[in-house]
């Protein structure tokens, strides 16, 4: 018998076979191993009984009456979902908060064009392409009230002009000289491939620059607002607002002793409204002959300040 | 539940108490779910001085102990239910009690409280430290056994958590190595191997008692 064997038949039954009892006699660490761990037994079984405390079972019953039920009851199939369920809703959430992230940094860098008001206005011109018209040219069928209105035309992309709305057929009804002053700024809406609608600069491409007929296309269009960025228009000598956002219609500065000034415009106010009609900061210019009153808006307050122009 | 009845005088001690005690521990059980709040109160009885002994050698820490003692039975009670008489309830009991003593211990760890247990964690370099090294003659007899008793608790407190459930199943509690397994949900090799490692550390451990 190996002492190995000797040892786990002893620690296993705490007896000793006679085969056990041979090598016993015979070798000299597992007699060592024998007392050493026969000892180890004695003091283990003389350890003090630790008993519960006197008040172990009022405690107990309190405890059992201020332990909610539901806090050791499993709940449904699997108690996990508790924990799973709000983390996939809120893994659904991100998912969705990034891809409309995605998305909308995709439609940008396509070609959103905004255009601000102008003096032939393209309002809602969809502009989508046209696989049967070959490329570089513009098809003929054109509303008769943008006759003169800038005509997009790609370097390299067929395209193509939506059919006039019936309001806009209305209008040319009338003689087609709608006044165009008080549209707020119109936003072409994206030009769409036929070949999927996927953007056109993915890969790192320039997008394709549409610029009216005629017009260079170096040349960046007066009208032309790139959305987002703050700028500033100057209307000095109008009435007297020498600067404002357009992107906010907040008044940045008045001139001194002007017409704004002294009807009670000041620095910081927010022009919501001209004549009662709402208009943004850029369109403010093309008010500026017929304003009589102005809707502000300044500390959180509405306020309709009627300029006096004498 | 009126656990009133858990303790009673010896007056209150009725005929249908008495005869509780010769009922197993399945029949308890089976008596607790008909509504025999006495049947609850005799498990009670039965394995709360076992169980506290128990808690106390692995945590070396008596408050703890009877706290995680009245928790299993706690969750013993709510899931009267769910119990399958597959294993034996001592078994299950013990079952409770060791993962809510292992779930302490890790809390203990992931707080860093110093704990009683915490100063005399197992450390190969410092396993010695508190063996005696006094060679000095002891009073008396009595106070030698007390501090021996010390000494060994001090010890199997010192034991990796992996080692000290194992030995105090097997060798304070007297479980057998298949209950011993079962209550710590380990293979029979693994857990007798887990017991002689143990005990060979004990062994190191008090070697100046031998």
């Amino acid at each position: 018998m190996k002492c190995r064997d000797f040892k786990n038949e002893f620690e296993d039954r705490a007896v000793l076979s006679e085969t056990a009892t041979l090598h016993f006699d015979s070798c000299n660490d597992c007699r060592k191993f024998h007392f050493e761990q026969t000892k180890l037994w004695e003091m283990l079984g003389g350890l003090n009984r630790i008993e519960a405390p006197k008040d172990f079972d009022f405690q107990l019953k309190a405890k059992i009456a201020r332990a909610k039920p539901s806090d050791y009851q499993q709940t449904g199939f699997f108690p996990a979902l508790r924990y799973i369920l709000p983390l996939s809703a809120v893994l659904v959430v991100l998912c969705l908060i990034t891809l409309s992230g995605l998305y909308f940094v995709d439609n940008n860098s396509v070609s959103s064009v905004a255009v601000s008001e102008t003096p032939n206005p393209v309002t809602n011109v969809s502009l989508p392409v046209n696989s049967s018209v070959a490329p570089n040219e513009v098809t003929e069928e054109i509303n008769p009230l943008i006759n003169d209105a800038p005509i997009f035309e790609s370097t390299n992309t067929p395209l193509k002009v939506l059919p006039k709305k019936p309001e806009v057929a209305q209008n040319d009804k009338e003689g087609g000289s709608k006044d165009f002053s008080n549209e707020k700024p119109k936003v072409i809406s994206r030009i769409e491939k036929d070949s999927g609608g996927g953007s056109s600069d993915k890969a790192g491409t320039n997008p394709e620059v549409l610029t009216p007929r005629g017009v260079n296309p170096n040349q960046k269009p007066e009208t032309m607002v790139t959305p987002n960025v703050s700028t500033t228009t100057d209307l000095n000598g109008l009435l007297g607002i020498t600067g404002i956002k357009t992107e906010s219609s907040k008044v940045i500065s008045v001139e001194k002793d002007s017409f704004a000034e002294r009807s009670g415009v000041r620095v910081g106010d927010v022009i919501e409204a001209v004549n009662g009609k709402e208009i943004t900061g850029d369109s403010l210019r093309s008010e500026q002959k017929n304003v009589k009153t102005l809707t502000v808006l300044r500390n959180g307050e509405r306020k309709e300040i009627v300029l006096q122009i004498n | 539940m009126a656990l009133d009845k858990f303790r009673k005088s010896n007056a209150e001690v009725s005929k249908s108490a008495v005869s509780l005690e010769t009922l197993s521990d399945h029949e308890l059980i089976e008596a607790t779910k008909n509504g025999d709040e006495d049947a609850f109160a005799e498990i009670v009885n039965r394995y709360r001085n076992p169980l506290v002994n128990y808690l106390y050698r692995f945590l070396y820490d008596y408050e703890e102990a009877v706290d995680l003692t009245q928790e299993a039975f706690v969750r013993v009670y709510f899931a009267l239910e769910r119990y399958h008489t597959d294993y034996a309830f001592s078994t299950y009991i013990y079952r409770i009690a060791s993962n809510l003593a292992i779930s302490e211990i890790r809390k203990r760890k992931r707080r860093k409280t110093l704990s009683l247990t915490g100063l005399f964690q197992y450390d190969e370099e410092e396993s010695k430290e508190y063996q005696p090294q006094d060679e000095k003659p002891l009073p008396n007899e009595e106070v030698m056994e007390k501090e021996q008793r010390k000494v060994i608790e001090k010890a199997i407190a010192t034991l990796p958590d992996r080692y000290r459930a194992p030995i105090i199943l097997r060798d304070v509690e007297g479980k057998t190595y298949e209950e011993v397994a079962n209550i710590l949900q380990l293979g029979l090799g693994t857990t007798k191997s887990r017991i002689s490692r143990a005990r060979k550390l004990l062994r190191e451990k008090l070697e100046h008692y031998f």
